[in-house]
């Protein structure tokens, strides 16, 4: 009787089966329901262009402008467009694209996020990290050396990259909506009253209050100035309130070079920060028109009270606590929640 | 399944055994075709190609609108919503439900759609409203408390459950957008003037 070597089987039945089992599974048609704020890319031959499932924030559609070839024809006829160059802002119900322009390098072949030099002439970077499943794909964490002194100058050594290296882009989206902004305006006694410090607080409404929709490279939240720093005048409110949505990553092939153009041999993955719509109310609901006048006793010695509001305040801290306290209270900072 | 490594076989040993396991295997893994499923068979290997009808999502407060609305079961504080029924002419519960909890059998409410009832651009909301008493609280035996109602402009106070898009003639509705996607927990916040707010937290 013909018998099979244990080495013949291993080889071509079993080594057969390795390759070809578990089957590939390929879903397609899907009715899957698609989320609120659900970003979609696609290639058009020239640009990555962005498009984003109509999402509400309260009980209007968030708006994004784009260039007038990438809206439909009845969004042509509806908001009189002249050329495909125009710009238009319209809602996202009206499912618009949006040109993919800016974008950031993540790992290997990126741009540090922060890079400093300390006292002895040392250059310290750091950069943002490849995300696990990106690592896991083939992305490496950039790893430049940089030996640097005073002394000796900057050298820089490129980590090595092997060749099937992938690279990675990134571009984030978010929305803005204007809010009321807190004013605050400070004004002294004469000289005969010069220990009162009077500060008024004033709301100023947005003139649009829509939500729009922004790409951008990397998305920074503003920074909130200090409760103090506003108080004083120092900065102002920034009228606005911001909400990250999304970041596209886009995986280029193996052995790709940082100098490729981010083309249809990227692949585009999407990670969401929102799944549902956003209701976006402020801290609390002042008057617009009211304003407040607080006088405070500034204890300061008649006819030299500091100009500098800050100073001001740094010279009492009860000062400070009553017109951190007042201002808080006034305060407009809205929020965001998912409906 | 098949684990791929039992059928490995030492060397000098005999592979009958594990022939046999394949076969077995094979004769159970068979894959048929049913509706929604092509296969294609390729050098490569099987491709099996599922084309599923989904089931929707039915979450709460899902809107349809046409000449009347009708709009999915949902609560506020866990009280059931409540809408004018075109037919009935009665404030009647989303959920198909009498006072006491028991099925009607007439089904859901239907709210007539007001086409004179919406702004310039020719869009209106199904909007949900919540009434509070002097207690801050929903008050449950009021069938009115809790209602969903078509709104022209947005409403201060509620929540805004689906957008709704007319045609230019603005005799029919070419677009409906939910917003809503969840039951609610109803949260009141005083304020220095006005009336309380109320602010829509999904449960």
């Amino acid at each position: 009787m013909f018998e099979i070597p244990a080495e013949l089987w291993n080889r071509d039945v079993v080594g057969t089966l390795r390759k070809r089992i578990p089957f590939r599974i390929r879903e397609i048609g899907s009715r899957k329901w698609k989320h609120p704020f659900k970003h979609s890319v696609r290639w058009d031959g020239e640009n990555w262009l962005l498009q984003v499932n109509p999402g509400f924030v309260n009980a209007n559609p968030v708006e994004v402008t784009t260039s007038g070839k990438y809206i439909s024809p009845a969004s042509i006829i509806k908001h009189t467009v002249q050329n495909d160059e125009e710009d238009v802002r319209l809602p996202i119900t009206e499912y618009p694209e949006v040109q993919v322009f800016d974008w950031r390098g993540i790992g290997s072949g990126a741009d540090p996020l922060v890079s400093g030099i300390d006292a002895s002439g040392s250059v310290e970077e750091s950069f943002e990290p490849v995300p696990e499943f990106f690592q896991n794909q083939g992305v490496l964490e950039e790893s430049r050396n940089i030996d640097s002194s005073f002394a000796t100058g900057v050298t820089i050594t490129e980590g090595e990259r092997p060749q099937d290296a992938r690279l990675l882009r990134a571009f984030d989206t978010y929305i803005e909506v204007p809010r009321l902004e807190t004013v605050v305006d400070w004004s002294f006694g004469t000289v005969l009253e010069a220990t009162l410090a009077t500060f008024t607080i004033s709301y100023k409404e947005p003139e649009d209050d829509t939500a729009i929709l922004y790409n951008t490279a990397k998305f920074t939240p503003e920074t909130v100035p200090s409760e103090i720093d506003l108080l004083a005048g120092i900065f102002s409110d920034s009228q606005k309130d911001q909400m990250k949505m999304a970041t596209v990553y886009f995986l280029s092939a193996p052995g790709a070079d940082p100098s490729d153009e981010l083309d249809d041999t990227w692949t585009p993955f999407v990670a969401h920060d929102v799944f549902f719509n956003l209701s976006h109310r402020l801290k609390t609901i002042p008057e617009p028109t009211k304003v407040e006048s607080n006088t405070l006793q500034t204890g300061l010695a008649g006819g030299i009270a500091d100009p500098i509001i800050g100073g001001l305040l740094a010279q009492n801290n009860d000062l400070l606590n009553n017109a951190q306290q007042i201002y808080n209270a006034r305060s407009t900072g809205g929020t965001f929640w998912s409906v | 399944m098949l684990n791929v490594n039992e059928l490995e076989v030492k060397p000098g040993d005999p592979v009958l055994p594990a022939w046999k396991r394949l076969l077995s295997w094979i004769r159970r893994a068979k894959v048929i075709t049913g509706p929604g499923i092509r296969l294609s068979f390729t050098p490569q290997g099987v491709v099996a190609t599922v084309n599923r009808e989904e089931t929707p999502w039915r979450h709460p407060w899902r809107v349809s609108v046409g000449t009347h609305a009708i709009v999915s079961p949902g609560t506020v504080e866990g009280i059931q919503a409540y809408m004018r029924d075109d037919i009935t002419k009665k404030m009647l519960r989303l959920d198909e439900r009498d006072e006491d909890g028991e099925l009607t059998g007439d089904g859901p409410p239907k709210l007539k759609i007001d086409f004179k009832k919406h702004d310039d651009e020719g869009k209106f909301w199904i909007w949900l409203n919540a009434d509070i008493d002097e207690d801050l609280k929903i008050d449950a035996a009021n069938p009115e408390a809790v209602t969903v109602t078509q709104e022209r402009r947005e409403r201060t106070f509620g929540q805004p459950l689906a957008l709704v898009y007319l045609d230019e003639s603005r005799t029919s509705v070419i677009n409906t957008f939910q917003i809503s996607h969840h039951n609610y927990k109803l949260i009141i916040q005083e304020q220095e003037t006005g009336l309380p707010r109320r602010l829509f937290i999904p449960e």
